[in-house]
Order: structure tokens, then sequence, then C-alpha cells
């Protein structure tokens, strides 16, 4: 009885964090991006990542961007894949389907611009979906959030080897090419406001800059303690969605990766990863 | 010590202590490196930065001489458009070779594996010559059967606190003839 509560309890928080990347993949779609919209897209460029040959040698991104009938049915399998695992997030078999699905769409989407975007939490989130055993869940859910937090420390890691810090002009610098199109295109809004004043106002950019590698440098403290993971989601969040007013990158498809240190404590009370 | 996520680990599976330290000297391999892989990404998002202060540029595509709006569109499609346009352009000027050509020609594998890499990890250029109509298709427009697809660089100088248009380039131009992609 107890334990079919505590199942129960833990069930409905996978089952948020399942929603949220639902949420997003849907957001994904709608905005014109899936297997189906991009059908007949045949150009890509890879980097050298040994992943990325893998899945090109394979030539699974090809043959199903060559196929409509088959790039429907890839996108019909993503969205079955993820309502069976909403419904049951204990179902290991379903979530390997879907991380396998999710990768593969990753690595095809970043084939097509020739660029690598960051969401890589995009399909990184149902790393513990895939094990079956409670314990090896558990420990890759500590996994995770190890990776989660170096991935953002790194990243502020660079910034500072890389001297950008004593540069007064390094971001006013990147921001005036953010949103170039938006300009040509007569496009102007509150952002490009905002832009076109942080361009011409370097140590205002500066501040707000410093202040973004300082977000990207809290989560270190997620090394040492748990306790205060919600705080550092919500500076994580807070950080990604300052920089997609402001330097048009948006956060869709890394928020579900994210909201897992909502529940680093609460999904298991008791655990010890 | 105790406290330490590795050390628990050790104590409690040895299969994933060992899956992690393999997993951290292969990041740190790749760290050092500055390489950029699905598992392990070098995380460098704006740390290098751009070396021409009060200048920015775009490229966009024109149909028939009238340019083509994608910004309107949500993040994902409008990412997809300006990062594609600028490839397109790239991969158009550079003789129609993606970077990965030059790293296979150079690496040391046999001339048939070579080839066969080439043919799975770089684009059919057949399959690729109507890749602007597709790309136009795309973004909801529509190309009549006698077309011009033009691409364009515009250069932009940061003046009295504006981004002003300072030039346009055009890059190169695509003759759509009944509907079929002629250069």
């Amino acid at each position: 009885m107890v334990k079919s509560l505590i199942e129960s309890e833990v069930k409905n928080k996978l089952r948020i964090i399942l929603g949220v990347l639902f949420i997003e993949y849907l957001i994904i779609v709608f905005s014109g991006i899936s297997f189906t919209n991009l059908s007949g897209d045949m150009l890509f460029s890879i980097g050298v990542d040994p992943l990325f040959w893998l899945i090109y040698i394979a030539k699974i991104p090809q043959t199903i961007l060559k196929y409509t009938w088959l790039a429907i049915l890839y996108d019909i399998g993503i969205f079955l894949s993820f309502i069976f695992l909403i419904y049951n997030p204990f179902k290991n078999k379903i979530a390997v389907v879907l991380f396998c699905l999710l990768l593969v769409f990753y690595v095809s989407y970043m084939g097509l611009i020739g660029t690598r975007n960051y969401m890589t939490g995009f399909f990184l989130v149902l790393l513990p979906f895939l094990f079956k055993e409670d314990k090896n869940r558990q420990i890759s859910f500590g996994v995770l959030r190890y990776f989660l937090l170096f991935f953002y420390v790194s990243a502020a890691f660079i910034k500072i080897q890389q001297s950008s810090i004593y540069d007064l002009n390094y971001y006013s610098k990147i921001l005036i090419n953010q949103l170039t199109p938006y300009y040509l295109e007569h496009n102007f809004s509150w952002r490009t406001v905002v832009n076109l004043y942080l361009v011409g106002h370097p140590y205002f950019s500066r501040i707000l800059f410093l202040s973004g590698l300082l977000l990207e440098c809290i989560p270190i403290v997620g090394f040492f303690t748990k306790r205060f993971d919600p705080y550092l989601a919500t500076l994580i969040l807070l950080f990604h969605l300052s920089n997609w007013f402001i330097m048009d990158i948006a956060p869709i498809g890394q928020i579900a990766f994210i909201c897992t240190l909502f529940f680093s404590k609460k999904i298991y009370k008791n655990r010890r990863f | 010590m105790k406290r330490f996520f590795l050390y628990r680990l050790f104590k409690e599976s040895k299969p994933w202590f060992i899956f992690c330290i393999s997993f951290l000297m292969l990041y740190l391999f790749f760290f050092v490196k500055k390489m950029d892989t699905v598992f392990t990404p070098y995380n460098g998002m704006f740390a290098f930065g751009n070396n021409k202060p009060n200048k920015a540029s775009t490229i966009a595509i024109k149909l028939d001489n009238k340019a083509v709006r994608y910004t309107n569109n949500f993040w994902w499609k409008k990412d997809f458009f300006e990062n594609a346009i600028a490839f397109y352009s790239r991969y158009t000027l550079n003789s129609k070779h993606v970077a990965l050509i030059d790293y296979i020609k150079q690496s040391q594998f046999s001339d048939s594996q070579k080839q066969f890499l080439y043919k799975r990890l770089t684009p059919d250029s057949v399959l690729v010559k109507a890749y602007a109509k597709w790309l136009l298709k795309y973004a909801n427009e529509k190309v009549q059967s006698n077309s011009t697809i033009e691409f364009v660089k515009y250069d932009f100088d940061f003046l009295a606190n504006k981004l002003l248009l300072k030039d346009s380039m055009s890059l190169f131009k695509i003759k759509v003839s009944n509907g079929e992609v002629i250069n």
C-alpha cells in the first residue's frame, strides 16, 4: 500500500518532466520543425562527431527526409511514444525508443542547419527513464544532475578562460549581429530597441554580460549541496529567458532538462544520488 | 570524502562508477581538444567574440527581386531559415563543398573508405540542386515556372545609435525555367 503510494507520487513527478518535454516538442513541431515539414531537404553538413557519423553512415536522416511517408510515420512515432511514456513513465522500453527517436531528430536537424545548437537536454533528459531498475534510475538522475551543472559551469569557465570578461566592448560587439535579420526586414519591436541601446552603451551591456556569466557560474553550488537546486533551476531559466529576449536564443528544447533540478530531492525522497 | 558523488557511486555500483569515470575522461579529452560532440558538448557559446566592432552582416534570400521574410516565424523555424540561408550560401560559394570533405581528404582512411564516407557523410550535389526552390516552398513562397532566386549579403554599420544599411552584394543567382532549377 505504502509502496504503491510512493510509486504513484514518483510517477506523477516524472510525468511533469515528460509533460514539459512534450510541450516543448509540440512547440517545435507547430513552429514548423519536424521531419514531415523538412521532408525533401537534402542539404546537410556535419562535424567530426562519431555519433553524427554513425547516424549518417546508417543513412537514417537521409532516408527519412527522402520519403514523406516515412517522415510522417517518424513524427507519429515520437508523438505516440510521448503519450505512452507519460501514461507510464516506468516503461523503459518506450523511453529507449523515444530517446533514440529524439536523438536522431536532433542530429538530423543540426545537420540540416549546418551548425550545433546547445539543446542537448532535449534527449538527454530521458536518460533516467531508460532504466528498469529503480537503483539505476536513481543513479542516472544523479549523473544527469551533475552533467547539467557542469554544462553551465563549463560555459562560464570557457568565457573566463577566453578572457572575454576583460574586453569592455565584448558583449556589444556580439549583440550587434544578433538581430540583423529583424533590422533588414524592418521588423522592429521592444527587442530591437533594447538591442540598439545595448550596442550603443557597452558599459551597460558589459554589466549584463557579467551578470549572465555569474548566473552560469552559480550552478557550481550544486556540486556541494542539493539544497538550492530549485533556486539554481530558477536562475538558469532566468538566464535563458533573458538570453531569449536580448540575444534571440530560445531555450525551447532545454527547459525539461533544467526542470529536473526542481525535483532533485522530490522525485526520490530517500535517494542517495 | 564520503559525501563525494563518485565515492558513493563506487560504493553503490561499480559499473556506473566505471561508466562515469570513462565518460569524465572522454569529456576531458574532448574539452581540451575543443571538440564538440553530442554527448560531450564544448559549451563555448559566445566565448569567442566578434572582432568587427560596429559592423554587422546578414544574408537574405530574394525571389524575383523580392526579399523573403522569415523573422515572424516562431524561433525554431526562424533559426532554421537564418542558419540554412547562411549555410547554403557558404556551400554554393565554396564550390558545393562542405567542411567535412577537407577533413576526410586529409584523413588516414584508404581511398575506397574515403569514397564511402564522401557518399554517406556529405550531401549529394545532384539532390541539392533544387535546394533553394525547396527552401522557398518551405517559406510558403510560390516559385513561378520562370523565376530568379538570389542570395544577397547585407552589411550594416552602427552609427549614431542606429544600425544603418551600408552595402549589399549579390552572392549568386539561381534561375528557374519551366519549374526546373537550371543553374
